[in-house]
């Protein structure tokens, strides 16, 4: 063992394996932080730089490519609503109204410190239980998946805002629209309309632009006459120590729940976000401050798309398996070099685990340094007059959408949902309802489907493990908490929590 | 919205008006389609030519992936394109052989590409878990027929090597219905689909051996066969399918090549033959491509042709007399 960690410090310790992590973040960083490029996309542009490095400077400055990459898309979120990273969505819903209110510096650093955080507890969970972890990976076949996506459909609820029946007309679009495209169990085509654009379904990227950043333009537009600049408010340039210390238990949360649904092949970043922060807003007495600029959403919304960043490793290193389309192309990195991630790393190469293991946990120290810098020149975009700041962001958003695919027709799918967004807009429908069903529709169905064909067509094989029961649980538990929440939200009673708001506002 | 109208327009107006030298080409980089999703074995297989091309042909080779539908949004893309040579597509087994034999609505046919040259092969081996309990091909057909339905095969899709792959065993097995003999679970990727067979989700899985090679070394995944006519150099132990006595089984082999639009003149043919001899010669490439598990093999364009051509007109033979087709 120690033989093996000083042998792994050998490998490790040489400024071009630093350079490269910090590198890695910070290409990270920029290229979450543009509109449309995914830190899928920076990490598979990355790979080919990596070929003539040594395998543990490759592989770091991928894993900083995409820990930057996580962090970064929160930037825009926070301050033009325009997500740079489908994993950063959920950041907006409380990110962007702080930043109307001039305390875009505090939620940045907010986000930073719940991102480098919960990135801290998902490495040591890596390093410390990757070999639990990965037992339980084993044991999530499409049945238990179908349980978890449909407890982590109740969390419409909490972001449906004022109104449940508009919430869940939002999610009924989204899941609706989720099922254009190649239907994956017979491999028909479902409203393609005999379009080839269509055959692939609705790209999410643009769709994300087109339904968060183009309604606040237009709108912007819509009202005419507005200086249209921010004040910025003193006490929000930064984030407190007391500030980190009342999120806390929402990072914490966050953190672990990125943790379990990172290991789990093919969940990501996205959907831990919406369940830590519909976690967290369950549990805070500031319930209804959720939405229109909470500090403790922000945290809990970047605490769950981070925490998946050092766990989705597991099932790549402990079994070969890779979880999403990130390791997906790490995993080509490992055979570039001839490696194969599996047990049989673990016992042939330990020495390079060890070091990757020691980059990795210096990543978090990495990943708030740089980030801080970004934020320190970044911040002042939200105190640009939004006359100068909306067409850059236009144009941004129609790159964005463009580069995710290269295709024009992605860029009608932003504009076509820009305009659905503006609508919805008005008609206060929230869009996050649409959002969350847009991504977990396909998994639900996809678990679903997969699960009655296993089972032949046997509804009991939702029951068939303990895990399907724990969610099925909490999925009841949740249900009836909703229900009790909003009956008793009819009464007066609720304005307690309103007190208590104030309180911490001041 | 007329803002965005103007922009578009713009950006049209300048891809389309770039002068195009057909006396001297290459003249301008050309754009490689991978028509998958970055990390996958298609755009590994782009990006290592792209890396080794450009110093042959004199121009730089740009990687895009065009991704969806699994590899028809790219290649129709690429079909459509103009046949000017600097639009090109890393064709794929899926995309290009068993697509278009197992579906009716393919906006392309397989034939409807200029074949510049098949690049290199991805053996294929069919699997189980070792928590599973056959240990051979037999104790996989007797569990079959003792249940009909129960046992489960995953794949990358609806049309992919697994799906084909699993279909044709069956078949090879003697199965009447190779639909209902044994149940395919579809996943979203090749990843999915091995992770399914190696935790003994499913029953097992054909798959290129390049993505099951980690599981089968680490103890989780059992092979059953090969698909190659020779045993493979790091499964010296596994059967081939002809020693088993399925040759039929030797069709299922993955592949990538790379193709343009219809049309292509001539003199691109000739200058990308030229390149590609030398990139085949180049280590760099060599290595790359065995590193990822695939092994080299450059043909000329006839010869490239008549390999996918044997290819799909076997799976087609299947698909039309198993009334797999899917419309």
């Amino acid at each position: 063992m120690i033989e093996n960690l000083s042998d792994a410090l050998v490998l490790f310790l040489n400024v071009y394996n630093m350079i490269a992590l910090a590198g890695g973040i910070a290409i990270g960083v920029i290229v979450g932080a543009i509109p449309g490029m995914t830190s899928t996309m920076a990490v598979a542009l990355t790979l080919p730089f990596t070929f003539t490095l040594p395998p543990v400077t490759g592989i770091l400055l991928l894993l900083g490519v995409y820990k930057g990459g996580v962090y970064g898309g929160s930037i825009p979120a926070i301050l033009v609503k325009t997500p740079g990273t489908p994993a950063a969505s959920c950041s907006v819903l409380d990110g962007y109204p702080l930043a109307q209110k001039g305390q875009a510096g505090r939620a940045l650093d907010i986000a930073l410190y719940a991102s480098c955080f919960a990135d801290l507890v998902s490495n040591l969970s890596l390093i410390l239980l990757v070999g639990y972890l990965a037992q339980l990976v084993t044991s999530f076949g499409p049945p238990e998946n179908f349980t978890l996506i449909f407890f982590s459909l109740t969390i419409i609820a909490s972001v449906s805002g004022d109104s449940l029946l508009r919430g869940f007309i939002s999610a009924g679009a989204g899941l609706l629209l989720a099922t254009v495209g190649l239907d994956l169990i017979y491999g028909t085509d479902r409203f393609t309309f005999g379009n080839t654009d269509l055959l692939g379904g609705l790209a999410f990227i643009p769709l994300l632009i087109g339904l968060f950043a183009i309604p606040e333009i237009l709108n912007g537009y819509a009202k005419r006459g507005e200086t249209g600049k921010i004040a910025a408010d003193p006490s929000g340039s930064r984030a407190t120590f007391a500030d980190f210390r009342y999120c806390f238990r929402s990072i914490l949360r966050g953190s672990l729940i990125g943790v379990v649904l990172g290991a789990i092949p093919g969940i990501g970043g996205a959907p831990s976000a919406f369940v830590s922060y519909s976690e967290a807003m369950r549990r805070s007495p500031n319930r209804k401050n959720f939405g229109k600029g909470e500090l403790e959403g922000v945290a809990a919304a970047e605490a769950g798309n981070n925490g998946v960043a050092g766990s989705t490793m597991i099932p790549l290193l402990a079994l070969g398996i890779p979880g999403d389309v990130i390791t997906a192309v790490i995993l080509g990195a490992f055979m570039v070099h001839g490696l194969r991630p599996g047990p049989m790393l673990f016992e042939q190469n330990i020495d390079l685990i060890y070091a990757l293991f020691i980059g990795i946990s210096i990543s978090s120290l990495f990943l708030l340094i740089i980030g801080k810098a970004a934020i320190h020149m970044f911040k002042h975009i939200a105190s640009i007059p939004r006359s100068y700041l909306y067409p850059v962001v236009m144009v941004l958003c129609v790159f964005g959408a463009y580069a995710v695919n290269n295709s024009f027709f992605d860029i009608y799918v932003m504009v076509g949902f820009g305009i659905v967004g503006f609508l919805m807009m008005r008609m206060h429908i929230p869009s996050a309802p649409f959002l969350i069903a847009f991504i977990l529709g396909p998994m639900l169905e996809d678990s679903f489907r997969q699960s009655l064909l296993m089972s032949q067509g046997s509804l009991t094989i939702f029951m068939r493990s303990w895990i399907t029961w724990v969610f099925w649980s909490l999925t009841i538990l949740s249900v009836v908490l909703m229900v009790r929440r909003h009956l008793a939200g009819r009464s007066p009673d609720v304005a307690l929590p309103k007190v208590q708001e104030e309180k911490r506002d001041v | 919205m007329t803002k965005m109208k103007l922009l578009a327009g713009i950006a049209l107006a300048a891809v389309t008006a770039m002068p195009v030298a057909a006396q001297d080409y290459p003249s301008q980089p050309v754009q490689l389609t991978a028509p998958y999703g970055p990390g996958g074995a298609s755009d590994l297989a782009a990006r290592n030519l792209a890396n080794v091309a450009p110093d042959y042909l004199g121009q730089p080779v740009l990687v895009t992936n065009r991704a969806g539908a699994g590899g028809a949004t790219g290649s129709a893309y690429v079909k459509n394109s103009d046949p000017d040579g600097y639009n090109l597509l890393l064709a794929r087994i899926g995309s290009h052989s068993i697509s278009p034999a197992l579906k009716s609505s393919m906006p392309y046919e397989w034939d409807d590409f200029t074949y510049l040259s098949l690049l290199e092969i991805n053996p294929a081996a069919c699997a189980t878990a070792t928590s599973k309990p056959y240990q051979s091909l037999e104790d996989l057909r007797a569990a079959i027929e003792a249940s009909p339905g129960a046992v489960t095969y995953s794949s990358a899709g609806v049309g992919t090597l697994h799906h084909l792959g699993g279909i044709m065993l069956l078949d090879e097995m003697g199965f009447e219905d190779p639909g209902t003999a044994a149940t395919h679970i579809p996943f979203q990727s090749g990843g999915a689909a091995a992770a399914a067979a190696a935790t003994g989700q499913v029953d097992f899985v054909c798959s290129n051996i390049s993505a099951i090679i980690s599981q089968i070394e680490g103890g989780q995944l059992r092979p059953l066969v090969v698909t190659t006519p020779e045993r493979v150099d790091s499964l010296p132990d596994v059967p081939t399918a002809s020693e088993l006595g399925h040759p039929a089984l030797e069709a299922l082999v993955g592949w990538s090549g790379l193709v343009g639009p219809p049309g292509l003149s001539d003199e691109t043919i000739a200058t990308w033959v030229e390149v590609l001899q030398e990139v085949a010669a180049d280590e760099r490439w060599v290595n790359q491509t065995k590193s990822l598990g695939s092994v080299p093999m450059m043909l000329s364009p006839e010869e490239t042709v008549a390999f996918v051509e044997n290819q799909y007109t076997t799976f087609r033979g299947l698909v039309e007399e198993l009334g797999l087709q899917i419309d």
